[in-house]
């Protein structure tokens, strides 16, 4: 009769014991991979505070540089299918201090939830906030790995940015939305303003001369009307933020707006601009037509220098695809060739005053917004080097060409005008 | 490969040599003791000891036959039927054994003159015309053997046969008038679909392997066929084609099934838990089905088919992972569709696998990544949950799975009363009274349907426990520890094996070649080589001319 073994002298058999060798082991890689990690925090997400808006103002009081806003969706609200109808979307935090992080901390006096700066989108700044510099306020967000840099940057133009912060809008439930939204469709439609990230403001900044431009938004109506529920409530809104020009900066510091036309000639000449509508007086003086650009692209060199200059010439080439849309000139045919042939020399030239204003308009303020300063650097280091130092003495004199090149692509459904 | 695999194999051998005790105590229940007990010649005795073994079980039938007429004298016959009541087909039985040898005018004085031989000489004679009478002429019956030890005995006897046995006579005649209730071959349960043969198989292992002849006819197709299990005597049956299946992998697979020394096998998965290579996976490294149209494609692309008598499912070795990717109906049906549906079992494999603890992970550490509109929408439905996610998740798994297994163990009149309590107050009114957000519910209920896509259900069990693993990793380490633990799973799988073949294969090794049938189903005239497996093999499947028919000239 074979004695019976116990059950542990059973287990502790070779094969156990193997097994329990490999179990050890990989429970000891497993736990050195551990303290590699840097993802140990968990943050509940019904403990976020998530911040959707930033607004830079200056400190009323003068004591500190700053007075920051932000804005806090409330999800709950936000999100409601009932229209938001128990309460408002987003609410604003306010606070001062020097840097944009102290006011952060000092918020956490206010809040009972983690401020969570991860899905920020936009970045308002006040203009005179701007006028003092707006590359210290770029640090935090470009340094800290949690916050993207895909923030939208807009300048506050003659609005406080908190005060903009603060307007409900119908369309979209937040209003830091509203106003990236529309940045968006402006820059697809008409390409008055063109969308600028913080992560092209940093890009530029250390780039080649060239000076940065940041859309401006400031508010139609009554902004002091803007953040009770009533305003919703009403078909025609007391107030909605709209958008303005492209403002224009000297060493991230604000120096003025463009005006409309010369905005558009920038959105262009940076080859930003998608699609947009121009304006034209019929020949016989009679009222006017009107021309869509579907398709655009922009190409800019940097020649040799030409003749007497000892600088180079800056060619850029614009490429369009367009098509007619509105006529209001009576009796006008565009069936035969000639016609549109005349249209699209007609828009060539359009165009390339629009670029040449806006060309002159930065020339006289010596501001290189068009990066024409990286684009030599570029296709002419070796002369950049000579230039670089002096840059913005020569800026104004370089020599440019610009060259349009057109084509009507469709007349749409009539040839003939509809009117008498 | 193959050979640093049996280098392993020689290594299990010594370690047999310290079997453990348990193993001893099967040779007193095995059968080998009655190898050495010759069948007696003398009827009386010979019945008796029958009885005495089996307890003197009530459906033993013995049936005497008392040809030579000596009334009176109870219990002295001179043959005897001795079957077990139920187990044979008793019409049978009747008209082709106990009829003929009743109606046999020339038996009684055979049987006269045998006894006298053995009364004069009181030794077994060696010739004996009434066994070989009664075989050759009087049964009439297509298999018959016959019957020396005790040992043959026992095994014909619950086999189904019918045991004649002669007064006088060294041995008996076994009969096979196997019969019996028996499941009839209906559609097979686990493996639907649309177009396809209808049959599956049943729990019978002789009408099983009748459906896979019936498949293939050629003499190529071999059949090998053994006992396992010391009490049950199971009959396991392995099949496969001569020339395809590799020879070390049936080699391998018969040793490996005379290896199991147990009491019993009551289903296949006895003997796939008792042949795997690796023991401590959950991953299944033997695919079973039910169709027999399944299982005759594997034994064409050179695998071999294990079946085991008293179940419908029929195991096939070696499997690697992608086949339980396969379902039969790929074949059957456009190219274009079964690759779209192969895509569609894997990333619903992954689905199944990952997506609770990547909603875990997200909500718990990674919020930046997702969308802010998503964001928002999630953050609103967990406003006011008491629950952190990741227990949330674990609470819904769990609740699920508990429902999963009361649906399935419920007779079936009562699972429809479990899907309403189930659906209604688990589904609606949880996220109703916000102790769950019904993101979490949306989420457990994808992972469910995501599971059930997989055609092979054992492959499913593994992604339903590996699934609470990633949930631990995940609501730890977030992200980071997903991968972990993916890093981990795979590395677990790239080094298992089946039958020496790797299991990931073939994506790992890469063989472009038998890619042709995993993600993709390239059409069949484009397979024209087997799966490359080891050794080089016929490998030519396709042999026709087989590009897309042209137009017919005009």
């Amino acid at each position: 009769m074979k004695r019976r073994l116990p059950l542990w002298r059973k287990l502790w058999s070779g094969m156990a014991i193997r097994l329990i060798k490999r179990l050890a082991l990989t429970v000891i890689i497993a736990s050195i991979l551990i303290p590699l990690t840097g993802c140990w925090d968990i943050r509940y997400l019904d403990k976020l505070g998530v911040v959707i808006a930033l607004g830079v103002d200056d400190d009323p009081s003068g004591k500190f540089r700053y007075e920051l806003t932000v804005q806090v969706v409330l999800p709950q609200n936000a999100t409601s299918r009932d229209g938001g109808g128990n309460g408002s979307p987003v609410m604003t935090l306010t606070e001062k201090g020097d840097t944009v992080f102290e006011a952060i901390r000092k918020m956490s006096a206010k809040t009972s939830r983690r401020l969570f700066f991860s899905h920020t989108q936009l970045l308002v700044i006040h203009e005179s906030t701007a006028k003092k510099g707006i590359f210290p306020l770029m640090d935090l967000i470009d340094r800290n790995a949690d916050i993207r840099t895909d923030i939208s940057v807009v300048i506050a133009r003659g609005v406080k940015a908190a005060k903009l912060l603060q307007i409900r809008t119908q369309m979209e439930s937040v209003p830091a939305n509203q106003i990236k939204e529309t940045i968006l469709v402006d820059q697809n439609a008409k390409g008055q303003l063109y969308s600028v990230l913080v992560r092209d403001i940093t890009r530029i900044s250390k780039s080649e001369g060239q000076q940065i431009a940041v859309p401006a938004v400031g508010v139609e109506g009554d902004p002091e009307a803007g953040s009770t529920k009533e305003i919703v409530d009403r078909i025609n809104p007391k107030v909605l933020p709209e958008l303005k020009t492209m403002a224009v900066f000297d060493g991230g510091r604000l120096i003025g707006y463009l005006p409309p036309k010369q905005s558009q000639g920038l959105t262009w000449s940076l080859n930003k601009l998608q699609n947009t509508v121009l304006k034209f007086p019929c020949a016989n003086g009679k009222g006017h037509y009107i021309m869509e650009v579907i398709r655009t692209d922009t190409k800019v060199k940097a020649e040799k220098p030409k003749g007497e200059s000892e600088w180079p010439t800056v060619k850029m080439e614009i490429r369009m695809q367009s098509s007619v849309h509105e006529v209001t000139c009576p009796g006008l045919s565009i069936n035969d060739e000639q016609t549109l042939l005349a249209l699209e020399e007609k828009l060539n030239a359009v165009v390339e005053k629009e670029i040449k204003s806006t060309v002159d308009w930065l020339m006289d303020r010596k501001l290189d917004a068009l990066g024409w300063g990286e684009q030599i650097y570029r296709d002419q280091p070796a002369l950049w080097k000579q230039m670089k130092a002096r840059w913005k003495t020569i800026f104004p004199q370089i020599q440019y060409e610009i060259h349009c090149i057109s084509h009507v692509e469709s007349l749409g459904a009539r040839t003939d005008a509809i009117t008498e | 490969m193959f050979g640093m695999y049996m280098s392993k194999k020689a290594g299990k051998d010594q370690k047999k040599e310290r079997r453990s005790p348990g193993a001893d105590k099967h040779v007193n229940e095995q059968m080998k003791d009655y190898e050495h007990q010759p069948v007696v010649p003398v009827l009386t005795e010979l019945l008796d000891k029958i009885k005495k073994e089996m307890g003197e079980s009530s459906d033993l039938i013995i049936r005497g036959l008392d040809l030579t007429d000596r009334q009176g004298k109870d219990g002295d016959k001179d043959i005897a039927l001795v079957y077990i009541q139920g187990l044979i087909e008793d019409e049978r039985l009747d008209k082709f054994v106990i009829q003929t040898i009743q109606q046999d005018p020339e038996l009684p004085s055979q049987l006269k003159q045998l006894k006298e031989q053995v009364r004069q000489t009181n030794a077994d004679s060696p010739e004996e015309p009434v066994l070989s009478r009664i075989k050759s002429h009087l049964i009439a019956i297509g298999l018959i053997c016959e019957i020396k030890t005790f040992k043959d005995l026992f095994e014909k006897l619950f086999l189904g046969y019918a045991l004649v046995f002669i007064e006088g006579s060294p041995s008996g005649i076994g009969c096979n008038v196997y019969g019996g209730p028996k499941r009839s071959v209906e559609e097979p349960k686990t493996e639907m679909m649309i177009r396809g043969p209808r049959e599956g198989f049943t729990e019978s292992l002789r009408v099983n392997t009748i459906l896979l002849r019936r498949k293939i006819r050629s003499p190529k197709l071999w059949m090998e066929q053994m006992k396992v299990g010391e009490i049950t005597q199971t009959p396991v049956a392995i099949m496969y084609i001569k020339g395809l299946a590799d020879e070390s992998v049936i080699e391998d697979l018969k040793r490996r099934i005379k290896d199991i020394k147990n009491d019993g096998i009551l289903e296949s998965s006895y003997i796939e838990e008792m042949i795997t290579d690796q023991k401590w996976t959950p991953f299944p490294t033997i695919i079973s089905h039910e169709r027999p149209d399944v299982i005759a494609s594997n034994l064409l692309d050179g695998r071999v088919a294990i079946i085991v008598d008293g179940t419908p499912f029929v195991l096939v070795v070696p499997s690697t992972l992608n086949m339980f990717f396969q379902a039969a109906e790929d074949y059957y049906q456009n190219y274009q569709m079964a690759t779209f549906l192969r895509m569609l079992r894997f990333s619903s494999f992954f689905i199944a696998l990952l997506m609770p603890s990547i909603y875990v992970a997200i909500i718990g550490y990674h919020q930046e990544m997702i969308p802010t509109q998503l964001l928002l929408k999630l953050a609103a439905q967990r406003e006011g949950v008491p629950f952190p996610a990741y227990l949330e998740a674990f609470i819904m798994e769990l609740v699920f799975e508990i429902l999963r297994e009361a649906v399935l163990r419920m007779p079936s009149t009562a699972g429809s009363a479990i899907s309403i309590v189930g659906g209604l107050v688990i589904g609606q009114s949880i996220v109703e009274a916000g102790i769950v957000s019904s993101a979490v519910v949306i989420v457990v209920a994808f992972t469910a349907i995501s599971s059930f896509v997989a055609p092979i259900y054992s492959l499913g069990i593994a992604a339903r426990l590996l699934r609470f693993l990633l949930l631990i990793a995940a609501s730890t380490l977030g992200f980071y520890g997903i991968a972990l633990v993916m890093l981990l799973i795979l590395l677990h799988m790239s080094n298992l094996t089946s039958f020496g073949i790797p299991y990931l294969k073939p994506f790992a090794p890469f063989n472009w070649k038998d890619f042709k049938d995993t993600l993709l189903r390239v059409p069949l005239w484009m397979m024209k080589e087997r799966p490359q497996q080891i050794g080089d093999r016929d490998q030519v499947r396709d042999n026709s001319a087989a590009e897309p028919r042209r137009e017919p000239s005009q």
